[in-house]
Formats: C-alpha cells, sequence, structure tokens
C-alpha cells in the first residue's frame, strides 16, 4: 500500500493511494450459480485499487465554502480453473476473468451548511470460460452457464444527485435522486430523503 | 514482485525525513506560536506553521502534509485546552513519530503556562462548543505571550542541549524588547480602559482582561455556532440601551453578520489581525500588538 498526499498553496490539498493484493484461491465458490450446483474457482487473482482525493477551499477556510473531488478505482485479474458439479454432471473450465468498477465524486459546499454533490458509478466484467472435460451437460454452454462465472454482457451503472443541508454538526438533512442502471434492461429512479445524526463527541475531521 | 517494489517505496517515505536535515525541526499549530518558536530559535530551528489566520484552528483536517510535517518534527507547539482536539490528536497519531507525543519533551501546549479565564462550571453540548478546559484563545494577552515564550525558551535548550546557550539568550533578548514592548503598549491603550466591544466568537476575552474592554455580546448564539438571525436581532435589541463602540471579528470570521450589525446600528466592524499574519501589518508578535492597539485606537473608547 502507497499513500502520497501534499497541498497546492494555502487552498488546496490532494491525497494518492495505491495498494495491490495478490492471492493464490482455492475452491472459492461463486456466489451466482444455480442452487443444487457447486463451482468453484482455483488460480491466481491480483486485486489493484487506486484512490484519489482533491479538497479545495478559499484560503483554506471551509466553513463557508469548500469542494471534495474523490474518486476511486478497482481493477481485479483472474487466471485458473473452475471445477463445476451438479447431480451426476462434472465438468473442468479454464477461467480468465478481469473485472474493473470505479466512481467518482464532486461534493460542493456552496454556502455554510448546504452542499450539492454528484457522483457517478460502474462496474465492468470480461469473464471469459472455457470448457476443458465435460461429462453429464448437455452442452459447453449449460455448463457455462451454470457456473455462475459468467458476465453478463452488460455494465451497471448509476448516477447520483444529493443536496444537504446541516442544521448543526451533529444533524443533516440529504435529499437525494439516484438513476440506477444496475440491471440490463431496465433503470430505476430512486428519490430518497434522509436524517442524519450523529450521536457522542464529535469525531476527528478526516482528510 | 509488486509487493517488493511497494515494500521500498514506504521504506523511502519513511526513512528519507531522518536523515533530512540536521537542525531542529518545530512544528507550530498556530501562526502564534510559529512566530514565537522563531524568535526564540533563530537560525537553530527550521519552523513549519500548520494554520495560518485566514483558518480557523478549532476546526482544520488532518492532511498529508500535515502529517508529513509532524512526522519530522522534534518540537511540537501548540494551544493545548482543547483547541485543537478535533484534528491534532489524528495528526500525532498518524504521524507516528514519539518524540511529539502528548506528555513527552516534544510536545508542548502553551495554555499549562497560563492561567485560563473562563472554566465552564458544567459541560453540555446544549452550551455549544465549548473548551472544557477554560478558554484557550490566549494570545491576545502579551503578559500570556511572555509566560509561554519561557517555557518555550526552557523547552528548546532541553531538547537541543548542543544549542542550549543560544536559546537562553536569545530568550533573555526576547524577554527584554517585549517588556518594553509592554510598557509602550499599556500607555497607549490606557484610554481603551471601558471600551464597550460587541465580539464574533469568545476569542478576545483575555485581550478584554489585559485592557479592561467590556465585552457586551457575541455574536456566535453560543461559542462554535454560526450567527443565527434570531440571536442577531437580539444583540440588535440589546445594543439600543447599551451601545457598543465595536463590531470586532478574526480574518478567518464571516463578516456577513458584522456588516448586518454595522448596517443596523452603524456601531463600526472592525477585522482585528487576531493572530501573526492576520493582516499585512501583523507580521511578527510586536506587528501584531502595535497594530490591534492602532486600529482600536483610531474608532477610539
Ligand atoms: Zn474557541
Amino acid at each position: 500500500m502507497l499513500k502520497l498526499g501534499g497541498d497546492i498553496g494555502d487552498s488546496s490539498a490532494w491525497q494518492g493511494g495505491l495498494s495491490a493484493l495478490s492471492a493464490e484461491v482455492h475452491d472459492r465458490a461463486s456466489a451466482t450459480s444455480p442452487p443444487d450446483t457447486v463451482a468453484a474457482f482455483s488460480g491466481d487473482s491480483d486485486l489493484y485499487v487506486a484512490d484519489f482525493v482533491y479538497k479545495w477551499a478559499p484560503a483554506g477556510n471551509p466553513d463557508q465554502r469548500n469542494l471534495k473531488l474523490q474518486t476511486e478505482f478497482f481493477y481485479r485479474r483472474e487466471q485458473g480453473d473452475v471445477a463445476l458439479r451438479e447431480g451426476g454432471s462434472a465438468a473442468l473450465l479454464g477461467y480468465k476473468g478481469r473485472q474493473s468498477g470505479w466512481y467518482a465524486q464532486a461534493v460542493y459546499q456552496f454556502v455554510a451548511h448546504w452542499r450539492a454533490g454528484l457522483r457517478y458509478d460502474r462496474l465492468t466484467a470480461d469473464n471469459r470460460l472455457q470448457v476443458l472435460e465435460t461429462s453429464g451437460f448437455s452442452s459447453s454452454a449449460d455448463a457455462i452457464a451454470k457456473s455462475g462465472f459468467a458476465d453478463r454482457g452488460h455494465d451497471p451503472q448509476r448516477w447520483s444527485f444529493m443536496l444537504d443541508w446541516s442544521p448543526s454538526e451533529f444533524s443533516r438533512i440529504r435529499a437525494q435522486y439516484n438513476r440506477d442502471e444496475s440491471r440490463a434492461n431496465a433503470s430505476d429512479d430512486q428519490w430518497t430523503l434522509q436524517y442524519i445524526m450523529t450521536l457522542g463527541s464529535h469525531g476527528a475531521h478526516l482528510f | 514482485m509488486s509487493e517488493r517494489i511497494i515494500f521500498w517505496l514506504w521504506c523511502v517515505l519513511l526513512l528519507c525525513p531522518l536523515g533530512a536535515n540536521a537542525s531542529l525541526r518545530i512544528f507550530a499549530c498556530e501562526p502564534e506560536w510559529g512566530a514565537l518558536a522563531q524568535e526564540l530559535s533563530g537560525e537553530a530551528a527550521v519552523v513549519y506553521t500548520a494554520t495560518t489566520a485566514h483558518q480557523d484552528a478549532h476546526h482544520i483536517q488532518a492532511r498529508p502534509s500535515l502529517i508529513a510535517q509532524a512526522r519530522r518534527a522534534d518540537l511540537v507547539v501548540c494551544t493545548g485546552a482543547g483547541l485543537e482536539s478535533g484534528w491534532l490528536p489524528l495528526v500525532l497519531r498518524r504521524a507516528g513519530n514519539s518524540r511529539i507525543q502528548v506528555g513527552t519533551k516534544g510536545f508542548l501546549a502553551a495554555t499549562n503556562f497560563v492561567p485560563l479565564l473562563e472554566r465552564p462550571r458544567r459541560l453540555d453540548r446544549a452550551d455549544g462548543d465549548v473548551h472544557a478546559a477554560g478558554n484557550p484563545h490566549i494570545q491576545m494577552d502579551p503578559r500570556n505571550i511572555l509566560r509561554v515564550a519561557e517555557a518555550l525558551g526552557q523547552r528548546l535548550a532541553e531538547i537541543d542541549p548542543q544549542h542550549g546557550a543560544g536559546y537562553h539568550q536569545r530568550l533573555e533578548a526576547f524577554s527584554q524588547r517585549w517588556q518594553a514592548a509592554m510598557q509602550r503598549w499599556q500607555q497607549q491603550a490606557a484610554p481603551l480602559r471601558g471600551m464597550p466591544i460587541v465580539v464574533y466568537h469568545r476569542g478576545w476575552t483575555y485581550m478584554n482582561h489585559w485592557l479592561g474592554l467590556r465585552q457586551l455580546a457575541e455574536l456566535e448564539p453560543l461559542p462554535g455556532v454560526l450567527p443565527t438571525s434570531s440571536h442577531l436581532a437580539a444583540i440588535l435589541e440589546g445594543l439600543k440601551s447599551q451601545p457598543a463602540r465595536v463590531i470586532i471579528r478574526a480574518p478567518y470570521q464571516d463578516p456577513r453578520p458584522v456588516q448586518w450589525l454595522h448596517e443596523h446600528t452603524g456601531i463600526p466592524a472592525l477585522e482585528l489581525p487576531f493572530t501573526v499574519g492576520g493582516n499585512e501589518h501583523a507580521t511578527d508578535l510586536f506587528g501584531l500588538f502595535d497594530n490591534t492597539l492602532q486600529l482600536l485606537l483610531e474608532i477610539g473608547p
């Protein structure tokens, strides 16, 4: 893990982070295979995460106006085998998967107590499977579908907009609108109104 | 492979500050202590000041640059008494520098050497962001600056004995100049005694105490809570029967409530530097007090 950061003049500060995680995986089950099916992945898994935060406030004083930009990106690469069993049927599949996800958001306090924010989230997956050995499944496509490791050919994304008002350091009222395109052929419009309250002594002002 | 690269990057990041500089490194939380540390150490130290006069020292974020500076510091000089409780503990923890933790020789809290005013009788969040140990805004009474100077001069000599004689000399010279200046200020400020004032935040208590100013109201309804229109209206009402000569605020505070009250009462609004760097005249501690008194005298009692 690596974190770096600094100031740009009196008004801006930034921080960036990078981390990498390598693992050798043995028999990790798929969460999306059908209930009577067992699919287990063994192989190499590498995860990379990058994040970046930028903050601005006039003369470094955020009381009235301030801006926070934030983005985070992750990328996972996996390669190995998937062992599949369903009743008396069995198959061995070669698996090569790449998944990535990121979000970017901007939150602007335009006057004391009031903030507006915009956020975009996206996930992508490119998973390739190849049947190496099979017995009992009707076709290669059937075995691949039942493994639960195939991608859906759809990249979920979401736009969010929020406006919040903080009458004090300990309470906040937030209105939020999400346009959620998680599902392949339908989008959801979500409206939420939240009241957020902090109890106990106020925590440190984290970057 | 990638883990090995990252391991080396970590080592470089953590170790490079150690050999970087031979002179003493001082981390000052507020500009007044940065200026004082510079007066007392001269060439023997490099002083980093974590905040400016345009920032509110109650509310600072533990940004990466602060943590990096604290990591390489030999001495941290702060106000204490809870002023920095929202951010300094985190900076010290993240810095991972055992020389400057609270309770060590490398940490000096100025308020430990000054009799504090306004110790609250009870603690309740309903009273706002009250400082439990007493009012920490001690810097606008020059007698407090002298008390802290004596403690800081001693401490410098203790942690950097190689330059001990130099620190004692500088402290002696500073004390003499400061005492002479205090006599001058006392004379200049004599007409201000009893002057009625309104302030934005409870940050001028020690100055009032020193000069005998009479504080009639605070624009904040509770300490740390932004002025509300109902509270301003109440102050306006009170000023009709008991008028003030001036409405005082620090550079980091919102000018609009002060301006509003000025427009509705005709009482002059005044931005005082509050700390070193608060305006172009307050370039050092002497300038801070010279300029503050000049601005108050221009308005007059
Ligand atoms: Zn305060």
